[in-house]
């Protein structure tokens, strides 16, 4: 047995170890477990009492002290109208960026993970209001080491995603694809960043420093910070252009502060040709053409439970086959071409299918994922009958992607 | 990431339902960190309900709010491994059979159960962690604390050793 290639092993594992979709109960664990939300709930009202408590007592407990609390309130008076005279500068200067960032309609970026070479890099094209209108994304291996490096391109219409490893081209539009792409681009778009940093700062999430070097070749920085979530950023700003140049993000181990990542913006306002914007014409020839927007894919759920439907794909798909309804085929195939299909799947003579189930649960394609082996008759050139046997082809429901309720046939059989 | 921080902040503030939230989010991974001991999908799934009364009582003592996942599952472990100590006063031939590490007339999919159980065991829970409902890589990195491309090369890894210990016990891919 080899562990590379392999879908059979995978198939092994899922049946060795598998859990359909375990849920967790509260309400019945409650129940269960009265008394330690008792103690829970007792300690957290202790604490509230006792955090008061303690500050009373740390303040009253010496004469000096008492006398000494006056003039803690007067200096904690006098401290805060020093820092609000600090802090007004410091706002401005946010302001100040907030609304060059605003001001942005093209940028590229690229953000260097620690500990790897190659970089992430996004071209992002904003509208008036700081909406991304289009973006451009290049993920290397290490983003996603199970699918290799990607090409994305990005529009509130439709994802366009090339996987160079596995030669294929998707073309789709998802809720779960617009969120993905806004969560990243969240970190690189200027508008997202400044708009972030300033809520997190609103909501007390991160505390704010700024510094403004009087030497305006130097960039100033703006340094957010947050103990709880143990994070810290550090933005450079052109004091010029008060553009953001690069982002320096950090997470902390104890007391030591460990670099994740360097973000770097350039080309502000560059306008980016509209070519980088779609992936058609820089597809290699030959490449899986999957789409998944513009045709409808697989077959519907109806009232079938998810095994029939897993089951029901099979056997649709194969019956395809025998009838060399290649265009059928490609559809319930994850919707590629029928002459990519037929390029596939055309050197099988399917005279007759034997046998198809029962699925197996195989979460790694999805949620509502299956594995159905099949057993089919080939009937070979010569007239000689054979047997074959796929193990386990991946079948799989659309969940909440542009389909929800058909099914396909996930990756190869 | 902010917003589990939050839900940690709140649950320390008291707040049960937050508490319930971090739960749930959790469920699957503590129960999988169990199963990775106990390897019983019932025995896992009531040592991650524990590890969650004893998270609930300890949760004062959590330094670091960002870090509940690994913390937790330090928990839910400890949890496991008591239950394992419990389970194994009740011997039963199965075990037997383990212990003597002699493969009978075994299905293909017992062989890969048995080549999991021969892992070490930092490679058993990530095999584990995966394939236990299809964990993602971000899910289990941050629960293990170790980056994404680490738990790929460690699968890989772990992938082989089943393998060659498969292909000891005379199961090759012609069988598969």
């Amino acid at each position: 047995m080899k562990a590379d290639n392999n879908d059979k092993f995978d198939e092994l594992l899922y049946g060795a170890l598998a859990r359909k979709h375990p849920e967790f109960d509260f309400d019945k664990w409650k129940k269960e477990h009265e008394s330690e939300i008792k103690t829970f709930t007792k300690r957290a009202r202790r604490a509230d009492i006792s955090k008061a408590a303690g500050l009373w007592r740390i303040i009253m407990k010496s004469r000096i002290i008492r006398y000494a609390a006056a003039a803690v309130v007067m200096i904690t008076a006098i401290a805060s109208i020093i820092v609000m005279d600090k802090s007004v500068p410091a706002a401005f200067g946010i302001e100040q960026i907030v609304k060059a960032c605003n001001a942005i309609r093209f940028v590229h970026v690229k953000q260097f993970n620690a500990g790897q070479e190659e970089p992430l890099e996004y071209w992002i094209q904003s509208d008036e209001h700081g909406n991304v209108l289009r973006a451009r994304y290049y993920l290397p291996e290490h983003v996603s080491p199970e699918d290799g490096s990607k090409l994305v391109v990005w529009t509130p219409e439709k994802a366009e995603l090339y996987f160079k490893r596995k030669n294929s081209y998707l073309i789709f539009q998802s809720k779960k694809i617009e969120q993905m792409m806004k969560n990243i681009i969240a970190g690189a778009q200027p508008q997202l960043v400044m708009a972030k940093l300033v809520d997190n700062e609103k909501a007390g999430k991160a505390v704010i420093e700024t510094s403004t070097p009087a030497d305006k070749q130097k960039p100033a920085t703006i340094t957010a910070s947050s103990a709880e979530a143990g994070k810290k950023q550090i933005f450079y700003v052109d004091q010029a252009t008060n553009l953001i140049t690069s982002i320096e993000s950090y997470h902390l181990e104890g007391n030591k502060e460990v670099l994740d990542s360097t973000t770097e913006f350039f080309d502000y306002n560059v306008p980016i040709d509209a070519k980088m914007f779609t992936l058609k014409d820089e597809v290699p020839k030959g490449v899986t053409v999957v789409d998944q927007l513009n045709q409808l894919i697989g077959i519907p759920q109806g009232t079938m439970t998810d095994e029939q439907a897993a089951v029901e794909t099979v056997r649709q798909f194969f019956e395809a086959l025998k009838d060399k309804d290649y265009k059928k085929a490609g559809l319930i195939f994850s919707g590629v071409s029928e002459e990519k299909a037929k390029e596939y799947f055309g050197s099988f003579n399917i005279t007759a299918i034997r046998s198809v189930g029962p699925a197996t649960y195989f979460p790694l394609c999805g949620i509502h994922s299956y594995s159905v082996p099949c057993e089919v008759e080939i009937t070979g050139a010569d007239g000689k009958v054979t047997s074959r046997i796929f193990g386990g082809v991946k079948t799989r429901c659309g969940d909440d992607e542009m389909h929800p309720d058909r099914w396909i046939i996930h990756g190869g059989i | 990431m902010f917003e589990m921080v939050e839900l940690v902040r709140n649950a320390k503030g008291g707040d049960v339902e937050s508490f319930g939230e971090l739960c749930r989010r959790h469920y699957v991974v503590m129960s999988a960190t169990a199963f990775a001991i106990l390897n019983d999908h019932q025995l896992a799934e009531d040592a991650a309900q524990e590890a969650f009364a004893r998270a609930m009582v300890n949760l004062h003592k959590l330094k670091d709010d960002g870090r509940f996942a690994p913390w937790l599952r330090a928990i839910c472990q400890n949890a496991a491994r008591d239950m394992l100590r419990r389970k194994r006063t009740e011997l039963n031939g199965d075990d037997l059979e383990i212990a003597a590490d002699k493969p009978r007339d075994e299905s293909d999919g017992e062989a890969v159960s048995r080549a999991v159980s021969k892992l070490p065991s930092n490679l058993k829970e990530l095999v584990v962690m995966r394939y236990y409902d299809g964990l993602s890589y971000e899910q289990i990195s941050d629960v293990l604390g170790i980056s994404q491309a680490s738990i790929n090369g460690r699968l890989t890894r772990a992938k082989r050793k089943m393998a060659q210990y498969l292909n000891r016990c005379g199961i090759d891919g012609g069988r598969s």
